[in-house]
């Protein structure tokens, strides 16, 4: 067993364009101990949500090796690898990706009902209520505030106990305090849970806040 | 601050609306599809509809074969009444009657193959207009004469399969020997005869005498046509001074503007019934217009919340979208309109050879103007609701996420609107089709299949809620919680799914559920104990050899006779039948001559619910005994009077007693059985029915028609053929009109699911993020759609079957029977269609790649 749960080894990730092919990964290299809490930062367009995509099997790779939490993620097929991200990892988005027309405890019960968890409902309520979300179960996402929404995505990211997270500028689309309030959120729960966390952001006080921090450039990470 | 003018707003409101249409008209397919497809079946019923009625006026010469035509059934009109006839120009006698052609060899000895003919006697004249056309042209009246023992005849091509025979056969026919010389073609007059059960054999009226079937009593019916020497001359005034000069003549007149008056009921009926199918694919392809013009309005939602943080007032607002939709449903309309001009046109040759009667093909203006109508009024109709929302919602909630609008009620003056809108349709629609009655309860049906539907799309709504969020009842697997969360979540396609769905199984269940039972009623109506043969023609003298011949007979069971005579109703209660306003569904009890009887004792199959039957030894003044639903319908009670011309002579008798018969039973019975005093002394012929067990019904028809010539054999097996095929095509058009209504359904259901395709794909990529696998989310929207799909046909079960119920209990007043294999069939054809349809459109949703979506937001 590797002692890293996340490893990375020379994959390249070659997306087609209006112009031609466009190598968005060049061989990147990683690994990450379990626990830690990893910022990722580099310019607009260097390749680091492809990467966190990567990491979720959400984007093929071209070529190279990929190993999170033990399995292989280039020899998963699309059913597989959802079921992948259903017991291991939880994403948080930019914009936050909730599904509209589902209220929020129902967006946080969704990984949780796919598991197969036979309390999901109840599950899901407590780690909105850890969010500070219990008042606002039964709201649609428009019927919520940026930062509140957040908070049902990260709730959701980690009610079916992931091990690994996954987070994409969590803090772009809100303000500078909602921001702060978001992170220290994030990094609460990634303390007290143990969680791996993997956070991409353009703003490098955040970064700081990070166990370890590496940078994409060009596709590649230095 | 000063508002723009309704001119100014109207000015700007076309200017947006052209920019707005640059884009091309993506989105709008759908709404396009339904509009064309409504419009042109409308448009198509409508011009052919129109196009045979003209047909038939243009044409009413040819058809009657006549200017105008006397006829009299059973004897042949005197001299005075020929001389008052011949009057007004060329004279030619057509004798009809029916009789049974008999296959022999050259050698005239009678082979095993028989048939019912038509037979049809014409003079040299024959015919005043039109032209009858042969396979081999040339001119025919003297290939009718004789030769030797043979006399010449013309026959219809399915004769010749029917006896298995080629021109150059010959049959007998009564006494005499014919040559079939060449087969008809088209005989110009034949649907004026109205609905004839045998193929037509025609021969000279020389060769009808020499055939000895025309004796007293015989079902001759004589037609003296009349070619006018005035062209011009008034035909009312004619039939007026003929009425005038021999009231007791008893003749029918028919004039070539009424040539065929039975076919034109027919016909008015089946299009009718086709235009009103037409209008329902209309009503569909409305929810669909509705959905589209709904989904095109949240696509433009940004658009909208710009142009009115801009300052555009909720009215540009209203007026721009509401130019840019019609302008769209002009393209639709004027589409459609140019599909019901030319394909009739185009579809002319092939729709004159299904048909009996002549089309005169012509772009025909009116039906044209009416689809045109119908068009517009459903796009506004549909397109008021979403409109009010999109100007009446604030820009800022326009601005707010991507969740669909709540239920919003429109403004009160958009619900007069939309109110005055559906007004106008349904005025529309009664304006537009001719039967009033039957208009009035689809309109009701429609409005009331709405109505539940719509009911029925909030309640699944509700109760999907219901069910999700209690832990009782919530079911365990996640995929069923999704499948039934997706049924009620804000921006369903529930009630679009529900009601496109719903309106075209219910049309399509009531239309399965009629065919089955008409086909069903055709088929049992033959019950053991129903005769097998009516005998007809038989003389007074031969009624008790014939009787005691065919009993003898093996196989045979039973037989029964009545006596037989033609004659019509002219007076009731002494006031001319014109006076009464007798019900429609009857009409045809007092419209021609009609067969009655006499008898001493009440029929069998009859009960009397009014008055008193005659003692058997009666002597007394004609009394009369109806039939009571006829009688009600006329407005008769026990005691009136009837007046009725037999034979030439008007006949008045009181009415004694009602009877309630059961037609079904096919027994023999009449509408009118008078007491026997009066008819017994009038020359006629009498009806035998002959039951018997199927297998000897051949070999009872040759040893009947080898010992007696002159009697008619008709087998009910054969009339009811008869009278199946001729329903078999009115269904078919029924059925061909009803698909277009199912593909409208269908098309509504794929624009439906279509318009919340990038949610359904957005959706779909989020839950595969966070761990839905593609198997798991193929069964979730299977499970969506098989329920939808369920629920609906079960509720399209239940309208369908009412209408249906409707349709036989109250118009045709048949034996209504339930069908649970077609209801069956019903509901997996719907979960299976929905399921089809559901994946077929959202498949996209399924495949698609997570990261370029996600990416994309």
């Amino acid at each position: 067993m590797s002692s890293s749960i996340i490893s990375l080894s020379d994959v390249k990730v070659t997306l087609e364009a209006g112009a031609g092919p466009v190598e968005i990964l060049r061989g990147v290299d990683l690994d990450v101990k379990p626990g830690t809490a990893l910022g990722i930062v580099g310019p607009s367009g260097s390749g680091k949500t492809t990467l966190l995509m990567v990491l979720a099997g959400l984007e093929a790779i071209n070529s190279g090796t990929i190993n999170v939490s033990d399995h292989n993620l280039t020899k998963l097929n699309e059913n597989q690898l959802a079921a992948f991200r259903r017991d291991h990892i939880g994403i948080v988005f930019q914009s936050f990706h909730l599904i509209p027309a589902m209220t929020a405890l129902e967006n946080v019960a969704v990984p949780l009902e796919f598991k197969g968890t036979p309390d999901a409902y109840k599950q899901a309520t407590q780690a909105l209520d850890r969010v500070g979300l219990s008042h606002r179960l039964d709201h649609y996402p428009s019927q919520l505030s940026g930062g509140e929404q957040q908070r049902v995505a990260i709730a959701r990211a980690m009610a079916a106990g992931a091990r690994i997270i996954l987070a994409d500028e969590p803090t772009g689309n809100l303000d500078s305090e909602t921001g702060d309030k978001i992170i220290d959120l994030l990094f609460d729960m990634q303390r007290e849970t143990g969680t791996t966390l993997l956070l991409v952001t353009h703003d490098p006080s955040l970064a700081k806040k990070c166990d370890r921090v590496c940078e994409v450039r060009d596709g590649l990470i230095s | 601050m000063q508002h723009p003018s309704f001119i100014e707003t109207l000015q700007l409101g076309f200017k947006f609306a052209r920019r707005e249409l640059r884009s091309g008209l993506q989105g709008f397919w759908i709404f396009l599809t339904c509009l064309i497809l409504g419009v042109g079946a409308i448009a198509i019923i409508g011009t052919l509809s129109v196009s045979i009625q003209r047909g038939m006026t243009e044409q009413g010469q040819p058809l009657l074969g006549a200017d105008i035509e006397f006829s009299v059934i059973h004897r042949q009109l005197d001299k005075e009444q020929t001389g008052f006839i011949a009057k007004f120009g060329q004279t030619s006698t057509v004798a009809t009657m029916r009789g049974i052609a008999i296959v022999e060899t050259k050698a005239g000895e009678q082979t095993s193959e028989r048939a019912l003919v038509e037979v049809k006697a014409v003079d040299n004249l024959y015919p005043l207009y039109g032209q009858l056309t042969l396979k081999n042209p040339g001119t025919f009246q003297p290939r009718l004469g004789k030769e030797g023992n043979l006399w010449g005849a013309f026959a219809e091509s399915s004769i010749l399969a029917r006896l298995k025979i080629k021109p150059g056969a010959i049959v007998s026919l009564g006494q005499a020997r014919f040559i079939i010389h060449d087969i008809i073609a088209r005989e110009p007059d034949r649907i004026s005869d109205g609905l004839i059960l045998g193929p037509r054999l025609m021969i000279s009226h020389a060769a009808l005498k020499a055939t000895g079937l025309v004796k007293p009593g015989s079902l001759v019916r004589w037609h003296y046509r009349v070619k006018l020497a005035d062209a011009n001359a008034d035909l009312e005034k004619i039939e007026k001074a003929a009425a005038q000069q021999f009231p007791d003549a008893g003749w029918r007149i028919r004039s070539r503007n009424a040539a065929a008056p039975g076919a034109k009921r027919f016909l008015s009926r089946l299009t009718l019934f086709l235009s009103l199918t037409g209008l329902t694919a209309l009503v569909i392809g409305g929810a669909g217009i509705g959905n589209a013009v709904r989904s095109f309005l949240q696509r433009r939602k940004n658009n909208i919340a710009t142009l009115k943080c801009l300052g555009a007032s909720s009215r540009l607002i209203l007026v721009t979208y509401l130019i840019e939709i019609m302008i769209v449903a002009l393209l639709g309309i004027a589409i459609g309109l140019l599909l019901g001009a030319a394909l009739p046109l185009i579809a002319m040759p092939w729709v004159q050879d299904l048909l009996p009667v002549p089309i005169a093909p012509a772009v025909e203006i009116m039906p044209l103007l009416q689809a045109a109508a119908f068009g517009f009024l459903v796009t506004i109709a549909f397109s008021l609701w979403p409109l009010s929302q999109a100007k009446d919602t604030p820009a800022s909630e326009l601005f707010r996420g991507n969740i669909a609008q709540k239920f919003k009620r429109p403004s009160a003056a958009f619900i007069v609107a939309i109110l005055i809108t559906i007004a106008l349709i349904v005025a529309l629609t009664l304006l537009a089709f001719p039967n009033r009655y039957i208009t009035g309860w689809y309109l009701i049906a429609i409005t009331l299949s709405f109505i539940v539907l719509i009911g029925l799309s909030r309640l699944i709504m509700w109760s999907a809620k219901r069910f999700s969020r209690s832990p009782r009842l919530m079911p365990k697997s996640a995929v069923s919680r999704l499948a039934i969360a997706n049924l009620y979540r804000p921006g369903a396609p529930t009630p679009s799914i529900v009601l496109a769905l719903g309106l075209g199984l219910s049309l399509f269940v009531t239309i399965a559920l009629v065919d089955r039972n008409v086909s069903k009623e055709l088929q049992s109506a033959v019950p053991a104990q129903a005769p097998s043969f009516f005998f007809l023609d038989i003389q007074n003298n031969q009624v008790k050899n014939f009787q005691a011949f065919t009993a003898a007979q093996k196989g045979v069971t039973k037989t029964g006779s009545a006596p037989m005579l033609r004659g019509r109703v002219q007076k009731l209660n002494g006031k001319p039948l014109k006076d009464f306003s007798i019900a429609p569904d009857i009409a045809w009890a007092f419209r021609g001559d009609r067969g009655i009887t006499y008898s001493t004792d009440l029929p069998a199959g009859s009960k009397i619910t009014a008055g008193k039957w005659w003692p058997k030894d009666y002597d007394g003044p004609p009394l009369v005994s109806f039939v009571d639903e006829i009688a009600n319908g006329a407005g008769l009670k026990v005691g009136d009077t009837v007046t009725v011309n037999i034979l030439g002579r008007s006949v008045t008798a009181k009415i004694a007693s009602l009877r309630a018969v059961e037609w079904e039973s096919l027994r023999i019975n009449f509408v009118m059985v008078f007491s026997p005093g009066t008819l017994k002394g009038a020359p006629h012929t009498h009806l035998v029915t002959v039951t018997m067990d199927s297998g000897h019904e051949d070999e009872l028809l040759a040893t009947v028609s080898n010992k007696y010539k002159a009697v008619t054999a008709i087998r009910i097996k054969d009339a009811l053929d008869a009278v199946n095929s001729l329903l078999g095509q009115l269904l078919l058009a029924i059925r061909a009109a009803s698909s277009i209504t199912m593909i409208t359904g269908i098309l509504v259901l794929a624009g439906a699911l279509a318009s919340g395709l990038t949610t359904r794909t957005y959706d779909a990529v989020v839950l595969k993020t966070f761990g839905a696998t593609r198997t798991q989310l193929v069964y979730v929207f299977i499970y969506e759609y098989a329920l939808l799909g369920l629920i609906t046909a079960a509720f399209s079960i239940l309208i369908g079957t009412l209408g249906a119920y409707a349709i036989i209990h109250f118009i045709m007043e048949m034996t209504w029977s339930f069908s649970p294999v077609t209801a069956l069939l019903t509901a997996l054809f719907a979960m299976a269609l929905t399921i089809a349809s559901g994946l077929a459109t959202t498949w996209r949703a399924l495949t698609a790649k997570p990261a370029r979506i996600l990416r994309a937001e």
